[in-house]
């Protein structure tokens, strides 16, 4: 077993990483003082791969929409139809479960009897059961989560904009699918997207908090099954860097009109996606944050209210930047921001701007080792970037103004922007 | 772990609080205005938080003072409004990263203090009232957030049914107020408002994080000392409100999914035994609601139950299928027959438990929810920790819990659901 401390310095946190002889990553970060202990167990499979191949399968398979989360609902059932939320009853634990573009997470977070929780967390997501008849009863409940997000304004303005965006790219699908989607799936179907995905070779283990290092390592040595190492090759579209329309208007029930402005801009992997996400991150807030003086003037003249934000966005095979919020005016919002970005590039960032946003997402980017959930899941998306979880911090400590500079120049393309509107319905 | 409270008296009405825990990375102050809720002041007592946030007078100019947060390692100043049983609590919280982890050495909480204490004590003026500017922007900003809080389904159908419950009591005034009343706000009258909240409030200012709040404390007495203060004493709401007559409420909107909200008011003075009945009705997925209505039965989304200590009520809300409405209602009110009867087992009875504790024991992990613990202890005058509530926990025994139960009547059914027959 092969095990390595990383530390850092400048924000005084370590970790350690084990390679577990089964094949999983294992990522151990003790926080002392705190109470609670908080376990991600997480496998490198979202909403995105949905066309995929093993080495040893002769093709590609075509999934349907919406497999992976269906998928997740049906690990936590085992063959008698018994809830793992059952089992966690015993131990007081608070699980869940997740379903992002790029991966899939089993979670429990708890303040007693962890090595029992630990146990079942691990042995659950190990042990799939899948059968026509438990497949049919959830396509009854998820049909009810779809339906609960169609009414989700927030949800669906922020996909019609990835709508917008993408033409072939699967993240512009709904995570949960469609009704007509999930009811394509089988038994047979979750069986070998499980087989593919659920390999530990493709898994990462992160424990965060209040634990023994020396439990977490005893309970895996029983409870892990040891995997052949696997090649998973998935096939995501030849996506154009042009985006597919320009705007996208819905109707549901707001008080005020929501909007997603976003800029499509071409995806990157392992430290180009940190520097990436660190940079974008630095310039919507120069450009666009409670500082700028664009904030100011749309705020001013009643074009955003409070609840305008800015974000960027990555994961595997996407990256954009998303600035979003309520408006009476949003297609004045986006006239108002490409004008800027057009001074900004022509004119060039100020230096004290440069300095004091740096600063900010320094600031922002610590405040997350806080949270032991936090600290979970940077440790979880870190290992599936191939990168350290300190890379995205110790880079915002010390980030060069040129960077910024030529990034900014190389993006917001007003080309590359789309606007997705929802109207308050009638 | 400690995390206990220490509180002190400032002056007339006026409290401040630290929780030291030197794990955090960043120290939080949040000073508390607790005030009657009222249907006159709600509204422009709600538009103080947005103001208040803006600048004062040594930095009159919001950009200006985002800049300054900025270069704080993006600290923050936020304002909020919450209810807490029949008061509006206003809340403005300054936060920011603990000095140890400054890059070029800068006394950053000292900073944001002062940032702080001067958005309370020295708003901007013009006239010797709010600017009028600031106040026509703010007040659609507060409009905004008033007709914006029917985007969230859940959360508003929750927010209905308290209105239709509490129709005659504080409790059933919205938190933000009204659109009607924020378009009469004026310059005078939020400035009114805003010296009747430093004058008449209980105040509660609470510091939380690994800092030495020392110097806060001394500058907030001082603040504080040279007001002439007439503190309002907060009255602890009447829990125990008889039901007359159900209210059954259905009202119409475009949703997909229908929202359902059954009101109780439970009497049982009792409060562990309470909070035990909650978790073994609706409180975690392993409740009684989650594993029946939702597992078993699949007639809703998600079913769950909460408990407003404040206000002795129980809310159960779901999302549920337009079709199901009926059998679901029917359902949400056998599982808590069930423990009426006293027909729920000991495994139900130990994982409500195991899981009510562990929720108790995390709260000392995040800053702002220690805050939060702490205030509503405060407001209805407890003055145990998270362990300590916990500890309580072990003791209630199944009789108690099928007595708080039996206390609980149903007092109001509130629908959301679409227009189409």
């Amino acid at each position: 077993m092969k095990r390595q401390l990383i530390e850092n310095r400048r924000i005084q946190e370590q970790y350690i990483r084990v390679e577990h002889p089964s094949g999983l990553t294992i990522l151990l970060c003790p926080m002392p003082g705190y109470s609670s202990a908080y376990a991600l167990f997480g496998t490198k499979y979202g909403s995105i791969d949905t066309t995929f191949k093993t080495g040893t399968d002769d093709d590609f398979v075509t999934v349907p929409e919406g497999i992976a989360h269906f998928l997740e609902h049906k690990l936590f059932e085992d063959e008698n139809g018994e809830d793992a939320f059952k089992l966690y009853a015993q131990t007081g634990a608070s699980a869940n479960a997740f379903t992002s573009f790029d991966r899939t997470c089993y979670l429990f977070s708890c303040t007693d009897h962890f090595e029992r929780s630990l146990e079942i967390l691990l042995d659950f997501v190990q042990s799939p059961y899948f059968s026509d008849k438990s497949v049919a009863k959830e396509q009854g409940i998820i049909g009810q989560e779809i339906k609960m997000y169609q009414d989700n304004p927030g949800w669906r303005v922020m996909f019609n904009m990835l709508g917008c965006m993408y033409e072939k790219n699967p993240v512009k699908i709904d995570i949960a699918g469609t009704v007509e989607s999930i009811a394509r799936i089988d038994k047979d179907l979750l069986y070998r997207c499980y087989r593919t995905f659920y390999n530990l070779h493709n898994m990462v283990l992160a424990v965060t908090g209040n634990f023994d290092v020396d439990t977490v390592l005893r309970v895996a040595d029983k409870v892990l099954k040891k995997a052949e190492p696997i090649q998973i090759e998935t096939k995501i579209p030849e996506e154009p860097d042009s985006v597919f329309r320009k705007e996208f208007v819905q109707q549901l029930s707001v008080g005020v009109p929501m909007f997603h402005i976003g800029f499509k801009e071409k995806a990157c992997e392992g430290m180009d996606m940190v520097r990436a996400s660190v940079e974008t991150d630095i310039l919507l807030e120069i450009l666009a944050g409670e500082t700028s003086p664009l904030y100011r003037r749309m705020y001013d003249s009643g074009l955003i209210n409070t609840t305008f934000e800015t974000e960027s966005f990555t994961g595997r095979g996407f990256f954009g930047s998303i600035f979003g919020g309520e408006s009476r005016n949003p297609r004045g919002v986006l006239a108002q921001l490409l004008e800027e970005i057009q001074r900004l590039k022509q004119e060039g960032i100020a230096r004290e701007d440069f300095d004091r946003s740096r600063k900010a997402i320094y600031g922002r980017r610590l405040r997350a080792f806080n949270d032991i959930e936090e600290v979970a899941s940077m440790l979880v998306y870190a290992q599936f970037a191939g990168v350290d979880l300190y890379a995205a911090i110790d880079y915002a400590a010390q980030v060069s103004y040129e960077a910024i500079q030529q990034r900014f120049l190389k993006q917001f393309d007003p080309q590359h922007a789309v606007l997705s509107i929802i109207e308050p319905a009638e | 772990m400690s995390n206990s409270l220490n509180r002190m008296k400032l002056s007339e009405g006026v409290h401040f609080s630290t929780i030291a825990d030197s794990r955090f990375k960043t120290n939080r102050i949040s000073v508390h205005f607790l005030l009657p809720l009222t249907r006159e002041t709600v509204t422009t007592n709600a538009l103080l938080p947005f103001l208040l946030t803006k600048g004062y007078q040594g930095c009159p100019d919001f950009t200006q003072l985002s800049r300054k947060l900025s270069q704080l390692y993006s600290a923050s100043l936020t304002g909020n409004v919450k209810k807490m049983g029949d008061s509006q609590v206003i809340t403005l919280t300054a936060s920011s990263i603990d000095n140890r982890y400054a890059l070029e050495g800068e006394d950053v909480t000292t900073e944001i203090c002062e940032i702080l204490l001067r958005s309370i004590f020295e708003p901007v003026t013009e006239n010797g009232v709010f600017r009028a500017s600031e106040v026509d922007l703010e007040r659609q900003s507060l409009i905004d957030a008033i007709e914006s809080e029917l985007n969230e389904k859940r959360r508003y159908a929750i927010s209905r049914a308290q209105a239709v419950m509490c129709d005659k009591e504080p409790y059933g005034i919205p938190k933000n107020g009204y659109v009607s009343d924020a378009k009469e706000i004026t310059p005078q009258s939020a400035f009114d408002a805003y010296r009747n909240m430093l004058r008449t409030a209980q105040v509660e200012i609470i510091c939380t994080g690994g800092g030495d709040f020392s110097e806060a404390r001394e500058a907030f007495a001082k603040a504080f000392s040279s007001m002439d203060r007439a503190a309002v004493a907060i009255a602890r709401p009447d829990v125990n409100v008889q039901v007359e007559a159900l209210k059954d409420v259905e009202e119409q909107m475009a949703v997909t999914q229908s929202k359902l909200v059954l009101g109780f008011r439970v009497t049982d003075p009792d409060l562990a035994a309470v909070r035990m009945m909650v978790s073994v009705l609706g409180g975690s997925p392993s409740s009684l609601l989650f594993m029946n209505v939702r597992e078993k039965l699949s007639l809703c989304y998600y079913c769950a139950a909460s408990y407003d200590r404040h206000k002795g009520i129980l809310l159960i809300d779901s999302g549920v299928e337009k079709d199901n409405i009926s059998l679901a209602r029917t359902e949400i009110l056998k599982q808590l027959e069930t423990i009426h009867e006293d027909a729920f087992t000991d495994e139900e009875m130990e994982s409500a438990r195991l899981s009510l504790m562990d929720a108790f024991r995390t709260v000392s992990d995040d800053a702002a929810s220690l805050e939060a613990f702490y205030l509503g202890q405060i407001y209805s005058g407890r003055t145990y920790t998270p362990e300590e509530e916990a500890g309580l926990l072990t003791q209630v025994s199944r009789k108690e819990i099928v007595r708080a139960a039996q206390s609980a009547a149903l007092d109001t059914v509130y629908l959301l659901t679409s227009k189409q027959a």
